[in-house]
C-alpha cells in the first residue's frame, strides 16, 4: 500500500505523542495514591501523633485510633524470618545455577523456582494453614513467615541470579587462572565485587516480604490485645490490618487503616530508595 | 567441572536444597488435591460448572458450585491483560527509544516504584478513590447512552465491580508486564532496526516493526501478565464487590476465586464441604496460573534461542 511521505509523517507524529500521553497518564495513579494516602492517613497520623506507632488497635467504636503496633512489630519480625530463610537457599541456588549452566539440575533448579513464581499466593497461605496451622493448632508468627519464605524465593532467586550473570568474564576467568575454586572465587572475587547488588537484592526481597498480604490470610493470625505474643503464637502484620480493616464496616478502621497505609508507604519508599542508591554504584 | 574439594561439597550440598524446593511443591500441590477431594466426590464435576453458595448446618444440605466465580476470574484477568499490554508497549517504546535521557529516567523509577507498590494499597486507593471515580465519570454515562449492549447493560451501584477490579489489576501489573518487554526488546539485534531506518522507516514505522519481531514476547508477557493478574488476592478482594453471580456486564460486582476463598475462609472451616470447595477452587487457580507461566516461559526462552541464530 502506497502512502504519501506527508501523511506517514503525521501519522508518525501523532502515534509518537499518543504513545508519550499513555506513558505519562500511566504515573497519574500513583500520584493519586501518594495524594490520598497523606490526605486521609496524614490527617489520622497528625492527631494520633507518634502514638501511632505504639499503641494497640482501637475497639470498633472507641473514638480514638489507636495504634498498630502489633502489626508493626509482626511485619518487621516475619519479613526479617521470611528472609533469613530464603536467601540462603536463593544464594546457593542462584550461585549454582550461574556456576554449572549446562547441568540437568540447574535446569530443573530453573523449572522449579519459575514455577514457584506462577503459585498464587493465597495458595501458599492454604497450604501452609492445612500444614503448619493445623498441626500446631494455631497461627502464629512462625507460620506466616514461612508462607512469606515461600513466596519471595522466586524474587530473591531472580535478583541473585542476575547479580551473578553481571560478574564480567575476565573477572571470572582472572580468579580461575590463578587457581581459585570455584568456591573460593565466590568468596574473594565475586561477594566483593556483588556487594551492593547483593545488599540490593536482600532489601528488595525485604520489601517483597513486608508488603505482601496474600500469604498472610490464613496463617498469621490476628493479634490485637498485646504488641507480641511469641513467635509460636499469633501475630499480626500491617498490611493485613489494612486489608481487614478496609473490609470492615466500621468508619474508625477504615481511619487505622488509612493510618496503616501511609506508614506502609512511607517505609515502602524509604526501603526502595535506598536500594535504588545502592545499585546505582554499581559500576562493572 | 569441580576445580576443588569445596567445589564437590558445594554441588553437593546444593543438592538436597533443589530437592526439597521441589518437594515443597510437590507437597504443596498434594495437598490441594488431597484437601479438595471430599468436593470433588460429593458433587462431582457440577462444583465447576454450576454456581452457588448454599453452607449448611446439614451435611446433606450443602451445595456448592464454582462456576461464576472460575468465569469471574478469567473474565477479570483478561480484561485486565487487555488493558495493561497496550500501556505496557507505550511505556517501552516511550522509555527505550522516545523520551532523552533526563525524562525517561525518572519515569522509569516512578514505572519501578509502582512495580513494587504493595498490592493492598492499591487496593484501598481502588477501592476508595478509582472506584468512585470510575463510577460517575465512566460507568454511568455509558450505562446511560449505551445501555443496550450487554456489557453495559447493569446499572452501576457502588462502583465495586469488575470493571473497577479489571482496571486497579492492570494498574498494578503493568510494570510486571513492562519490564518483561523492556528485556525483551534489548534482545532484539540491532540490524533490524538499522535495516527499517535505512530503508526509508519513519520512527513510528520502524518501531512497529521491532514490535512485530517482539510479538511472541508480547504475548509472553501478556501471559505472565495474566497468570499475576489471575492469582491477585488482595486487589480483587477489595474492588470486586464480592457477589455470587455470573453475569457479562462490566459493572457487576462478583467474585473472583482468590478473593472467594478470602471472604469465605474463616466461615468455612464450620461448614463440612465448603473447605474442600474453596481448596477445589485453588487448585483450579494453581492448574490455570501455572499452564500459563509455563506457555509464557516456554514462549520466552524459544524467541531467545531463535533471535540470536
Amino acid at each position: 500500500m502506497y502512502r504519501s511521505m506527508t501523511s506517514r509523517r503525521v501519522r508518525n507524529y501523532v502515534m509518537v505523542i499518543v504513545m508519550v500521553a499513555v506513558s505519562f497518564l500511566y504515573v497519574t495513579p500513583l500520584i493519586s495514591i501518594i495524594y490520598t494516602a497523606v490526605e486521609r492517613g496524614g490527617a489520622v497520623l497528625v492527631e494520633a501523633g507518634l502514638r501511632f506507632l505504639a499503641d494497640l488497635p482501637p475497639t470498633p467504636l472507641s473514638t480514638s485510633v489507636g495504634g498498630i503496633a502489633p502489626a508493626l512489630i509482626g511485619s518487621l519480625l516475619a519479613s526479617a524470618l521470611a528472609i533469613l530463610i530464603t536467601i540462603p537457599i536463593a544464594f546457593l541456588m542462584a550461585f549454582y545455577v550461574t556456576e554449572f549452566p549446562r547441568h540437568p539440575l540447574s535446569r530443573v533448579c530453573e523449572v522449579v523456582v519459575r514455577a514457584f513464581s506462577g503459585v498464587p499466593s493465597i495458595v501458599v497461605s492454604m497450604f501452609i494453614y492445612s500444614t503448619v496451622v493445623m498441626s500446631m493448632g494455631t497461627q502464629s508468627l512462625l507460620a506466616g513467615s514461612l508462607a512469606l519464605a515461600i513466596v519471595t524465593l522466586p524474587y530473591t532467586y531472580v535478583y541473585f541470579t542476575s547479580a551473578f550473570r553481571s560478574i564480567p568474564e575476565s573477572l571470572r576467568e582472572a580468579a580461575m587462572s590463578l587457581g581459585m575454586s570455584r568456591v573460593g572465587a565466590l568468596i574473594h572475587v565475586y561477594v566483593g565485587v556483588l556487594r551492593r547488588s547483593l545488599l540490593t537484592g536482600l532489601l528488595m526481597s525485604y520489601v517483597r516480604a513486608f508488603g505482601d498480604t496474600a500469604p498472610l490470610l490464613f496463617t498469621m493470625g490476628f493479634l490485637m490485645n498485646a504488641v507480641f505474643a511469641g513467635v509460636l503464637q499469633q501475630s499480626n502484620a500491617v498490611p493485613l490490618m489494612i486489608f481487614v480493616y478496609a473490609l470492615s464496616p466500621y468508619e474508625n478502621f477504615h481511619r487505622v487503616a488509612w493510618g496503616a497505609t501511609l506508614v506502609l508507604l512511607i517505609i515502602y519508599l524509604a526501603l526502595f530508595t535506598v536500594s535504588r542508591v545502592l545499585v546505582r554504584g554499581v559500576k562493572l | 567441572m569441580f576445580f576443588s574439594k569445596s567445589d564437590k561439597l558445594l554441588f553437593y550440598s546444593t543438592l538436597p536444597l533443589i530437592v526439597g524446593v521441589l518437594g515443597i511443591l510437590l507437597i504443596l500441590s498434594y495437598m490441594i488435591l488431597s484437601q479438595s477431594w471430599p468436593s470433588f466426590q460429593r458433587f462431582g464435576f457440577a462444583v465447576l460448572t454450576t454456581s452457588a453458595w448454599s453452607p449448611s448446618d446439614d451435611p446433606q444440605r450443602e451445595f456448592y458450585g464454582l462456576a461464576a466465580p472460575i468465569a469471574s476470574s478469567l473474565y477479570v484477568s483478561i480484561l485486565s491483560v487487555l488493558v495493561s499490554v497496550p500501556i505496557s508497549i507505550c511505556l517501552t517504546l516511550t522509555l527505550i527509544e522516545i523520551l532523552p535521557k533526563y525524562l525517561g529516567a525518572p519515569l522509569r523509577y516512578v514505572t519501578e516504584v509502582m512495580g513494587g507498590l504493595p498490592t493492598v494499597i492499591y487496593g484501598l486507593w481502588g477501592s476508595t478513590t478509582l472506584a468512585p471515580f470510575l463510577r460517575d465519570q465512566v460507568m454511568k454515562p455509558l450505562h446511560d447512552y449505551l445501555g443496550f449492549i450487554p456489557l453495559f447493560s447493569c446499572r452501576p451501584l457502588t462502583g465495586h465491580s469488575m470493571l473497577a477490579a479489571s482496571i486497579t489489576l492492570a494498574v498494578a501489573t503493568t510494570p510486571y508486564v513492562t519490564a518483561l518487554l523492556i528485556e525483551g526488546y534489548y534482545l532484539i539485534p540491532s540490524k533490524y532496526k538499522e535495516g527499517a531506518y535505512s530503508l526509508g522507516a519513519t520512527d513510528y514505522e520502524a518501531y512497529k516493526i521491532m514490535m512485530g519481531i517482539l510479538k511472541p514476547y508480547v504475548i509472553a508477557a501478556s501471559l505472565l501478565g495474566f497468570s499475576r493478574a489471575l492469582s491477585e488476592t488482595t486487589i480483587v478482594a477489595l474492588t470486586v464487590g464480592n457477589s455470587m453471580k455470573l453475569s457479562l456486564c462490566l459493572f457487576d460486582p462478583a467474585y473472583t476465586i482468590p478473593s472467594l476463598i478470602a471472604n469465605q475462609f474463616e466461615s468455612a472451616r464450620l461448614y463440612e464441604y465448603a473447605l474442600p470447595t474453596l481448596f477445589a477452587g485453588a487448585l483450579i487457580l494453581l492448574l490455570i496460573s501455572l499452564a500459563a507461566s509455563y506457555a509464557g516461559i516456554r514462549l520466552v526462552y524459544g524467541w531467545r534461542e531463535r533471535i540470536h541464530v
